[in-house]
């Protein structure tokens, strides 16, 4: 088997180096020199480093390169170097320029029976695929974390072993402290005492079965006073089910539980004014309908009259006995009872309404077309006229109280003549 | 105003009221478990004022029926609220406030159709 053939063939960029001091090249595949655009003859035989590839950049003693290649070679293990970005020369066909590629190499020594280092293979893979794949996932782990960094509330993660292991900004911003204040069990200060042992048994729970978890709690700010938040968490899972991480958030919810607290109380308040009004309208109910009973049922003639042209309101039975046959609710005065105008009854309510003196008249004769006849009848009275009054003693209407004393005053005048025959 | 009126405010004022309370146990106020049964004030409105007055009215009868669906809803969103299934509780409050839109408008349609009605039932 031609092992020099097969050799060069291998389908992998190795280059084999001496184990001596400036690392001679022994070997290389067709690979390897495909991969660094040189001809076999033009490297084999030439020091790696300082010949053959020199890197003007770093000064050989720093070269990542030899530094390797001297370990490999002390310790006779294997060793790996940092994956290196190694961009490569586009064929022109592929449009040219450069493309970016990362590799990973790595120094094994080759030894021989009694373990000193004959060989030493360079093998270098192309990890650009997954170099990039690498640098995705960091920038998708960025954006989240910079999402959570601007979240105003509280982002935190816990791992499968109940260890917070990140906490956002605002939990700096809200309690005033450093976030090496919150590692361990350094969390527990900031909450409220009576909050924190349900809290654990929480966390101690649903890290055991994964649920999800809801909570409210206080937590203290940098001014020392307990905030009510709504904690929230959720287990993470991998592809397989199994759990990652738990990832946790907690909202401020204080200012909604004070705002609710307060428009309850408002509306507390309210049903018990509303009820006293209840209770005040029933009373006033109750009192109004005793007066009424003892007005409208007295055995004496009781009107209320409203406003300066004097109109009927409210008239009792007795009142209405007076003119048996006559509407007069909502008429004036001088409508309902024309007869009375020229005998100067109208001029004294007048007085009564503007001066808000009381007028009382005594067995005094008034012409009243009683039973709508066109016949006056002489009929007695002794009643007076009251101002009402509004609320802020403004007058409003007159009271009209009395009774007809038409037979006592004509019994009188009978007695009075029998006397004087 | 009358008798009716404010018979009508009361429950209008109690139902409000009860929302309120509603809102209170699912952001952490005391739980006062009388409030949510038939002694409580709006169920006493229910058994001394709006059925003894206004029985006969289908909305009253309607009104009723709608108290005791929306006390249930209550009850429900209390055992999640306990249960620690806040955001859900807190969720359901949608369901109070359409129940409770409905309740306000048979409401009004009762004290309006009261209102114009001559033959008002009530008398105190």
């Amino acid at each position: 088997m031609d092992f020099q053939l097969l050799f060069a063939h291998i389908p992998e960029t190795i280059v084999v180096l001496a184990p001596e001091a400036g690392y001679k090249i022994l070997a290389a595949t067709n690979t390897y020199l495909r991969t660094t655009m040189r001809q076999r003859e033009d490297i084999v035989g030439l020091q790696f480093l300082l010949e053959a590839y020199p890197d003007s950049a770093v000064p050989y003693a720093e070269n990542p390169v030899k530094i390797s290649l001297d370990k490999a070679l002390a310790t006779k293990k294997t060793d790996y170097l940092d994956v290196l970005r190694y961009d490569i020369v586009k064929p022109t066909a592929d449009g040219g320029g450069l493309e970016e590629r990362y590799w990973e190499a790595s120094h094994t020594p080759v030894l021989d029976a009694s373990g000193n280092v004959l060989y030493i293979i360079q093998n270098t893979h192309d990890v650009t695929e997954r170099e990039l794949a690498k640098q995705a996932q960091q920038k998708s782990e960025q954006k989240f974390r910079f999402m959570a960094e601007s979240m105003p509330q509280i982002i935190y993660t816990v791992n499968t072993q109940g260890e917070f292991t990140y906490f956002n900004q605002h939990i700096v911003h809200y309690t005033g402290l450093p976030l090496q204040a919150f590692t361990g069990t350094g969390w527990q200060n900031i909450i409220h005492p009576d909050d924190l042992p349900t809290l654990t048994a929480r966390f101690a729970e649903v890290q055991q079965t994964g649920a999800d978890l809801q909570i409210e709690l206080r937590i203290r700010d940098k001014a020392g006073n307990y905030r009510w938040h709504l904690l929230r968490s959720r287990q993470m899972k991998d592809e397989n089910g199994n759990s990652i991480m738990r990832v946790g958030s907690a909202t401020d919810i204080h200012d909604t539980r004070l705002l609710v607290q307060e428009l309850l109380a408002t509306n507390e308040q309210m049903a018990d004014l509303s009820d006293q009004v209840q209770f005040a309208y029933q009373q006033a109910e109750t009192e109004r309908k005793t007066l009424e009973r003892l007005i409208m049922e007295s055995p004496a003639f009781f009107c209320i009259i409203k406003g300066p042209e004097h109109r009927y309101e409210l008239i009792n039975q007795n009142y209405q006995k007076l003119f048996p046959n006559r509407v007069l609710v909502n008429k004036t005065v001088a409508e309902a009872l024309p007869e009375v105008v020229d005998q100067g009854f109208i001029d004294i309510l007048d007085n009564v309404y503007k001066t808000g003196k009381t007028f009382m008249a005594e067995e005094t004769l008034i012409k009243l077309d009683r039973y709508d006849n066109h016949q006056l009848e002489d009929v007695y009275l002794t009643f007076t006229y009251q101002p009402l009054y509004k609320e802020d003693e403004q007058i409003i209407g007159i009271i009209v109280f009395g009774y007809e004393v038409t037979e006592q005053v004509l019994l009188k005048k009978k007695l009075e003549e029998l006397g004087n025959a | 105003m009358n008798g009716a009126q404010i018979d009508f405010q009361q429950l209008r004022i109690k139902h409000i009221l009860y929302k309120s309370k509603v809102r209170s146990v699912l952001y952490g106020g005391v739980y006062d478990e009388n409030f949510f049964t038939a002694s409580g004030p709006v169920g006493t409105w229910f058994t001394t004022v709006g059925m003894p007055r206004y029985g006969l009215q289908a909305e009253m009868r309607e009104l009723a029926i709608i108290n005791q669906d929306l006390n249930a809803t209550a009850i429900n969103l209390f055992h999640l609220y306990k249960s620690g299934r806040i955001d859900q509780a807190h969720d359901g409050l949608k369901n109070v406030e359409t129940k409770s839109d409905r309740f306000i408008n048979i409401l009004s349609q009762l004290e309006r159709k009261l209102k114009d009605s001559p033959l008002s039932i009530y008398s105190s």
